[in-house]
């Protein structure tokens, strides 16, 4: 069941999308988020829709793959629209008996509808396309300026990296012991919800004692491969810009100009 | 009571591009008191098919009947079949979760809605019948245990639920040589005391030679031999070519036969190896 | 030869949590490491072959006693990161050792916290995962692999860092038999190489295949010799809850039945060998 959410998700390909560098594609989605709160009509929103059919078109992630993420947040987003559409006050459209549809509130509806499907769209292409941990060295490359203010960018990464490393091993582990517990009669599906929780017990107390008896392995064998922080690590794959990267720049950059500019003139 | 495995076939990931079929059509029967060996190398279906066993996993096709009772039907309680067959998983120590090493034994008696009169006369039974000091242990926490000790705690949390068929997954796995001559005495005490069949999941041939009536040999999901282990290990390139190693004491005469000695090769132990060899070089 | 590893009269003690009584896992051990040898210690769980280990490459330091390495004293902190880049270690649970999510990147680990340079990591990692015979899986996870691949990982990751030793605290305790024999088959590829092998196991056929066999009981060295030596002290290994290998289990079966074996068969080949003569 949590394996079939796509959002957040790698989906491995060879593009151009998915070999740019990560840093250029965490700020340019960033920039991409940004903009569409810029956007304000109906030529805004198809500039910002056909740039990300584009890049969907290009990333060669098929379609359905990408739509599968919107499931999960089907509802949050139907929510946001029915709230906008009864709540706003103006030019009243259809009056049924105590709620009223307004010009202004259909907009916004919709408007902010579609926002909500470009941004997670546009954000999880990113993930679709970058592989979780080129994300992380793009993070931590792109949050190393503010080490210099205190902010410990090398170690947050560490952190997402190990993150990601044993989030499959805990899964496997609690699986494992999820079927040992059952084997002596442990029930985690019927009962009321104060029974249910503390069916959880059996499974939480030796999960917790396996992800300690991980960290302290997994701390102990870091020592010894000479782990000590980010004093004169280096990296075996450096990030480094390449042409590709420039020229995608490029066109982003133009394709955000366009954006503001719509916003400003029109 | 006996067992019965019929026609059973499991399938993962059913109709997704990564599918593979674990079980293929595996047949085979256990008898009151019969102590049942499993071998096969990893991936063999070994894992799979305990797990069917115990009903944590469904076939896709097959039954399983015990006694009279086929409990891959369908209203089958659970809560019956986990009363028949007991299920040690390997490393079964990490599964331990309770404050005293006698609140952790009993869970399973509890999940069966057991009186508490009878919870702790089982529990007091399985402590002991593992090999530990009821009295010593009872309200220790089993994370102040040794290795060995945890694990003794942890199979007798399934043998206080008295299963009439008990199942062993490598319960000598990570052990060093005492603990694992332990263990297995501890086994050959539980089969004597209950009179239960044990199935034996091992990759330990010498273990496997030396205590089981029956051996059952799992291949890419199927049942490649089934036979008292005499036969079984007679098959020697038939086993080679699973991946799969004769106890010690056969490597031995096997290779004393082909390089021209005049001996009885099938010697499930070092002893018998020994009695045989000194036969031949005395006349 | 040269003495790579010294150690001498270690005493390692910690203090256990709650009754603050310390207790003495490692009880006046002395003893040498020549460079290039492999090196077996044995003994049951709880005997101090583990804290031995650790203390080898300064994860943990003695309570008095010193251990040198190549001229390395590991009780001075400055001498940490050396030492540590001399003996790597590989660790029993090969789930617990691997940081990354791709192979080859947890082989570049060690290097990278070394501070190679990028070009030479990466001649490093490929190398090290040829040797271990695991290159066709370098971009694969390492949750997709068995037990004896991971392993062969982390040892790729020890061999990286271009150590001229590497202990092994019980390698293969966790694997199949398949994964034990490729395993085994990777430390001794690496130690006819030239690398020192330090390996801590209960498989008493591991530890025939070594140079030296050290015997550990209760945190004392309790025999150490060739293996052919130690073997033959069988009465005394059982006392210490120790098996023989199965052709030494043999050998002193046939002399019980008044048939004449000589002394240091070790391997069923050579006892094959000796009865068909």
């Amino acid at each position: 069941m949590i394996r079939d959410i796509t959002l957040g998700q790698y989906y491995p390909g060879n593009s151009y999308v998915h070999k740019l560098d990560p840093r250029v594609k965490i700020m340019a989605t960033l920039l991409y988020i940004v903009s569409l709160f810029v956007v304000d009509d109906f030529l805004g929103f198809a500039v910002a829709f056909v740039g990300l059919a584009v890049v969907i078109a290009v990333s060669k992630v098929p379609l359905k793959f990408i739509l599968r993420g919107l499931k999960p947040v089907f509802l949050i987003i139907s929510f946001t629209f029915i709230i906008n559409m009864f709540m706003i006050k103006g030019e009243v459209l259809v009056s049924l008996g105590f709620l009223t549809i307004t010009r202004e509130g259909l907009r916004t509806a919709v408007f902010m509808a579609v926002r909500l499907v470009l941004l997670i769209i546009g954000s999880s292409l990113l993930t679709l396309t970058t592989k979780p941990i080129s994300l992380t060295d793009g993070i931590e490359a792109l949050l190393s300026p503010f080490k210099k203010i205190g902010l410990p960018a090398h170690e947050l990464a560490m952190m997402m990296t190990i993150a990601l490393r044993f989030i499959p091993t805990l899964l496997e582990e609690t699986d494992k012991i999820m079927k040992a517990q059952q084997a002596r009669g442990a029930d985690f599906e019927s009962g009321n919800i104060i029974r249910r929780a503390k069916a959880l017990v059996p499974i939480l107390v030796p999960l917790f004692i396996s992800a300690f008896r991980i960290a302290q392995d997994l701390a102990m064998a870091m020592e010894a491969r000479c782990y000590g922080g980010d004093i004169k690590r280096t990296r075996m794959n450096g990030m480094k810009l390449r042409s590709g990267d420039f020229v995608a720049s490029a066109i982003f950059i133009v394709f955000i100009g366009l954006i503001i500019l719509e916003r400003i003139m029109l | 009571m006996s067992i019965e495995v019929k026609g059973l076939t499991h399938i993962y990931s059913e109709g997704l591009p990564h599918e593979s079929v674990a079980l293929e059509d595996v047949n085979f029967k256990a008898e009151d008191g019969q102590l049942v060996g499993i071998i096969g190398h990893t991936g063999s279906g070994k894992s799979t098919l305990v797990q069917h066993l115990n009903g944590l996993l469904k076939p896709k096709t097959g039954s399983i009947i015990i006694g009279d009772t086929d409990i891959t039907a369908d209203g089958v309680i659970m809560r019956d079949i986990r009363r028949k067959i007991g299920l040690v998983f390997q490393y079964p120590e990490y599964q331990l979760f309770e404050e005293t090493v006698a609140k952790d034994v009993a869970f399973g008696p509890n999940n069966l809605g057991l009186s508490q009169e009878e919870t702790d006369e089982r529990v007091k039974e399985a402590i002991e019948l593992v090999g530990l000091d009821y009295d010593k242990v009872k309200n220790v926490s089993p994370f102040d245990l040794s290795g060995g000790q945890k694990r003794r705690v942890a199979i007798a949390g399934v043998i206080a639920m008295k299963p009439e068929i008990l199942i062993l997954d490598e319960p000598t796995a990570g052990l060093n040589p005492r603990a694992h001559a332990d263990i297995l005495n501890m086994v050959k005490n539980i089969h004597e005391t209950e009179r239960n069949i044990i199935f034996l999941v091992s990759h330990n041939m010498n273990d496997i030679a030396r205590m089981s009536d029956k051996v059952i040999v799992m291949d890419c999901g199927k049942v490649a031999m089934e036979g008292p282990p005499a036969e079984v290990f007679l098959r020697e390139n038939e086993l080679r070519n699973m991946g799969l190693a004769l106890p010690d004491s056969m490597e031995i005469t096997m290779r004393l036969k082909r390089a021209g000695m005049d001996i009885n090769s099938v010697c499930l132990t070092m002893d018998e190896a020994a009695d045989e060899i000194a036969k031949v070089l005395k006349k | 030869m040269q003495d790579f590893i010294r150690i001498e009269n270690l005493v390692f003690e910690y203090v256990k949590g709650e009754d603050n009584t310390s207790v003495r896992a490692i009880d006046d051990v002395s003893f040498v490491v020549e460079k290039g040898s492999f090196t077996a210690v044995i003994g049951q769980n709880g005997s101090g072959k583990s804290t031995l280990a650790k203390n080898i490459n300064g994860l943990l330091t003695p309570t008095s006693g010193k251990v040198v390495v190549d001229g390395l004293d590991t009780s001075d902190h400055d001498n940490i990161w050396n030492i540590r880049q001399r003996v790597a270690m590989v660790f029993q649970n090969p789930d617990n050792q691997i940081v990354s999510s791709i192979v080859e990147d947890d082989v570049a680990f060690g290097p990278e916290n070394l501070g190679v340079d990028p070009v030479e990591i990466r001649r490093r990692v490929d190398e090290a995962l040829v040797g271990v015979e695991m290159y066709d899986f370098r971009k694969k996870a390492p949750h997709m692999l068995s037990g004896g691949q991971k392993q062969r990982i982390a040892i790729a990751g020890a061999v990286a860092m271009e150590p001229e030793c590497i202990v092994f605290d019980e390698p293969t305790a966790m694997l199949d038999p398949r994964g034990r024999s490729e395993v085994l088959s990777v430390i001794r590829k690496l130690n006819r190489r030239g690398i020192t092998v330090l390996l801590i196991t209960h498989f008493m056929d591991e530890a025939a295949q070594a140079d030296k066999i050290i015997v550990m009981d209760k945190g004392l060295k309790k025999i150490e010799g060739a293996p052919a030596e130690v073997f033959r002290k069988a009465d005394e290994l059982k006392a210490l809850s120790l098996d023989v290998p199965p052709a030494v289990d043999l050998a002193l079966k046939l002399r019980e039945r008044n048939i004449d074996i000589p002394e240091g068969i070790l391997t069923i080949d050579d006892m094959v060998d000796c009865l068909c003569r």
